[in-house]
């Protein structure tokens, strides 16, 4: 392989549809924002990478589709997650709602070994819409820390508020969940000859 | 060569018929089970319409369809970046909204869209679940694409963007051009290998290609009634076989062939010419060197256990070996023939070497390898465990790659024989049993702490050989040349390859003029290849391929006992070639013994 080993974490941003997961994502990646809706079809990916502590990590970032009929693709997207995003508009109270919906899809879906311990991160976006806001910070956050103390942030993709912090909270989050690999590679797993099958019949020479 | 020049085909099917006939009667008396009744490649030319050059770029003319594909996909560009940011871009093109205070007013994007379709082949997919279904519909009516992809290189600081946009477009560029790539992911769609470029190329494109490979997975029942990772109720019933007949496509030139071997997918994008078969054959193998250097055990249990689990970290130091075998996958004819070569050397020498080495043998000593020239010389194993040409041709990998760590003296490695046994290793003593001629000695242990005990039996055998007369007999083989073809003057036959069915072996003679030359080399490489290709179709397998061209006329043969691939003077007549066929076949009968192990060395 040509280059060193990075760090690479894969992180699924879940959340009803329009509550602004695609313009999150872009705004954290291409430092970019549309006004225009366009429902995510299936899922988009993105990769950036960032400095998290000292270590050069890739963030590889799963954007699903929030419209049930066009998520297509089903488990391979949960699979092997670090760190799952859940983000609901807090203009929109159903969104809000439907965050425990989205958690437990994830947990059933993905298994994590440690479901208790997995990291989450919520985003409480579209907060530059003040006239029209309908949950609570308090609320938000009470909701999170009955879930294990799940970091809560209030985001505006629009205007880019929160947005980096928020992500970079995600990345720790996600690192936490690399573990010490060396620990559990040994070499002991050695050949039992007992066990091996008798491979005479099977008609090779050699 | 140009269109113009037409192939000569000595094979309108009567014609063909007859070289059979002539083949297989008089090669009856050679006493080879030449099949009598032999299948006639009935639709006569198994060559391609109009020029007849192979590799590179050829079209193969086998148009290596499936037999009845139920899902076709089509990647669109998805390997270049012609569709560059068009579902962003559409978006700003379509908007005045003022970039947020985060923009640089500059797009420092190095993104590229990445889109695929799927299309639907026969329609008989239909009953599918209905996610996918709807997806399915949704694409194959072309509105939008499912998945789309977008890298950034964006970092977060900013000195570094401006050269960095240039460094991977260039980057990119040249790992477009490749024309073999060869990608390993996890089936969370994590890196894991690639053979060209960073990961940080793979990592945008690894959802791509798992959506590619998560479509059908989900869309497949397995024999033992588990399925997917989606229970779908009205899912059809695919074989392994089948499912695996469908991870293919081909995108303008390129082939792009998946092998799912959860929970690992291996992804091979080749522009090579090489047939799919050959391609997945040769995926195999990839992963059958990852393997042995992880074990499958280990493979599932870390990734049972953590399915975000990060396996680069124990192919580190060990990449130089997946290299190697990589490069020879496409230059050595091993791979293509599932087959190892021997040493050809005086039978009673190689018999007397397996009696010294036997003779010295610790009860660690499971197998026992020598290898000269890159070919096996002797073979030790216990009677009840023979080994596949696949393992074989691993330990060779082991000892071809050019690493200076076998000059420091004795290397003990870790090394698991897949197909031998998956779920453990066996640990390899390797070791020169004569330096100067690189021959070398591989003692392989179930033991772990075995190591001293397989050095001593090693020090044992070196000293014993010097101060046999055998020793004189062994550096003979080693130092004597391949044989020739020239020397065996044969009418008309110019170089052939001979895999033996029965032990797996092959042998081939040195390449002489023309095919000495490079580009020769490779085009003879890709020729055979073919043929092999050709002859072991799955639709329509033939015993007998002949077709000639103004280069060559080329011979595929295939028996219960032999593989045989031969070419001839572009100008010989069938006559000469069924003598030269012949003449070949009973020199090599003559010869058994000295050119193949044809009894290893057996241990209880
Ligand atoms: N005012 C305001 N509008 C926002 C914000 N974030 C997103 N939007 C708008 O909300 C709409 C939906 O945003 P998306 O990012 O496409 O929503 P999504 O969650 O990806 O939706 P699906 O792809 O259907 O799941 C768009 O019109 C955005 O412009 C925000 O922070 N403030
Ligand atoms: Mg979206």
């Amino acid at each position: 392989m040509a280059t060193r080993k990075k760090v690479l974490l894969k992180v699924i941003i879940l959340g009803d549809s329009g509550v602004g997961k695609t313009s999150l994502m872009n705004q954290y990646v291409n430092r970019k924002f549309s006004n225009q809706y366009k429902a995510t079809i299936g899922a988009d990916f993105l990769t950036k990478e960032v400095t998290v502590d000292d270590r050069l990590v890739t963030m590889q970032i799963w954007d699903t589709a929030g419209q049930e009929r066009f998520q297509s693709l089903g488990v391979a997207f949960y699979r092997g997650a670090d760190c799952c995003v859940l983000v609901f508009d807090v203009t929109v109270p159903r969104s809000f709602e439907s965050l425990e919906a989205w958690r437990d899809e994830f947990l059933i879906q993905a298994s994590p070994r440690d479901p208790e311990h997995f990291p989450f991160v919520v985003l409480g976006n579209k907060v530059d819409l003040k006239d029209n806001r309908a949950i609570t910070e308090n609320r938000a956050k009470s909701w999170c820390d009955e879930k294990g103390n799940i970091p809560y942030f209030e985001t505006s993709a629009k205007e880019a508020t929160k947005v980096e912090t928020a992500f970079l909270t995600i990345a720790r989050a996600a690192l936490q969940q690399e573990k010490d690999e060396d620990i559990y590679h040994d070499f002991k797993d050695a050949v039992n000859l007992d066990d091996v099958p008798d491979k005479k019949q099977d008609g090779c020479g050699c | 060569m140009s269109s113009s020049q037409q192939e000569q085909h000595l094979a309108d099917a009567t014609e063909l018929e007859e070289l059979e006939r002539r083949l297989t009667l008089e090669s009856e008396g050679l006493d080879l089970d030449g099949e009598p009744g032999a299948h006639v490649d009935d639709d006569g030319e198994g060559g391609n319409g109009g020029d007849g050059e192979l590799g590179g770029e050829d079209e193969d003319d086998n148009p290596l369809e499936l037999s009845k594909p139920d899902v076709v996909f089509h990647m669109e560009d998805s390997f270049n970046q012609h569709d560059d940011d068009e579902d962003m871009d559409d978006d700003d093109a379509g908007e005045n909204d003022a970039m947020t205070e985060g923009d640089r007013g500059e797009d420092a994007r190095a993104s590229r869209g990445n889109s695929f379709r799927a299309g639907e082949g026969e329609g008989k997919r239909s009953r599918a679940g209905s996610n996918v279904r709807r997806a399915y519909e949704e694409l194959s009516q072309g509105r939008s694409p499912t998945v789309r992809s977008h890298a950034s290189s964006i970092t977060s600081r900013h000195d570094t963007e401006e050269p960095q946009r240039t460094d991977a477009a260039l980057e990119e560029a040249s790992w477009v051009e490749e024309d073999k790539h060869i990608i390993i992911l996890s089936d969370a769609g994590k890196p894991i290998y690639t053979r060209h470029g960073s990961e940080d190329m793979i990592v945008t494109r690894a959802g791509v290609i798992q959506a590619l490979i998560s479509f059908i997975e989900e869309n497949y029942r397995r024999p033992d009634g588990t399925h997917g990772s989606v229970p779908f109720r009205q899912q059809k019933e695919m074989t392994e076989d089948e499912r695996d007949e469908l991870m293919w496509f081909k995108a303008g030139e390129f082939y792009f062939v998946f092998l799912v071997r959860s929970p690992l997918y291996l992804l091979m994008v080749s522009k090579t010419g090489e047939a799919v078969k050959h391609l997945k054959q040769q995926l195999e193998y990839v992963y059958s060197q990852l393997l042995s250097i992880t074990t499958l055990s280990h493979i599932q249990r870390a990734f049972h256990r953590w399915s975000n689990y990060d396996l680069r970290c124990h192919l580190a130091g060990m990449e130089k070996f997946t290299e190697h075998l990589i490069d020879r996958l496409q230059a050595d004819y091993a791979f293509f023939l599932n087959a190892y070569q021997c040493l050809p050397m005086d039978p009673s020498v190689r018999d007397k070497l397996g009696a010294l080495i036997q003779q010295h043998k610790q009860k660690e000593v499971v197998f026992a390898l020598v290898v000269g020239n890159g070919k096996v010389m002797s073979l030790m194993r216990p009677r009840r465990f023979p080994l596949k040409p696949q393992d074989i041709l691993l330990m060779l990998n082991v000892v071809q790659t050019p690493t200076r760590s076998f000059d420091v003296g004795e290397t003990w490695m870790p090394l698991c024989l897949p197909h031998f046994n998956s779920s453990g290793f066996m640990h390899a003593h390797v070791t020169y049993l004569h330096e100067e001629e690189g021959i070398f000695l591989l003692l392989l242990s179930n033991k772990q702490d075995a190591f001293k005990t397989l050095s001593t039996c090693r020090n044992e055998i070196v000293s014993s050989l010097a101060d046999s007369k055998l020793l004189a007999g062994v550096l003979r083989a080693v130092r004597a040349e391949s044989f020739r073809v020239s020397t065996l003057k044969i009418p008309d036959l110019r170089h052939f390859v001979y895999k033996h069915i029965k032990t797996n072996q092959f042998t081939v003679p040195a390449l002489e003029p023309p095919y000495s030359e490079p580009d020769e080399e490779r085009r003879l490489f890709c020729l055979y290849q073919h043929v092999e290709s050709q002859m072991h179709a799955n639709n329509r397998p033939v015993k007998l391929f002949f077709r000639s061209s103004l280069q060559e006329a080329v011979l595929g043969w295939a028996t219960a006992t032999f593989e045989l691939y031969a070419v001839f003077d572009a100008l010989a007549t069938k006559q000469t070639v069924t003598a030269s066929v012949l003449a070949l076949l009973k020199w090599i009968k003559k010869s058994e013994t000295r050119l193949f192990m044809t009894s290893p060395q057996l241990t209880s």
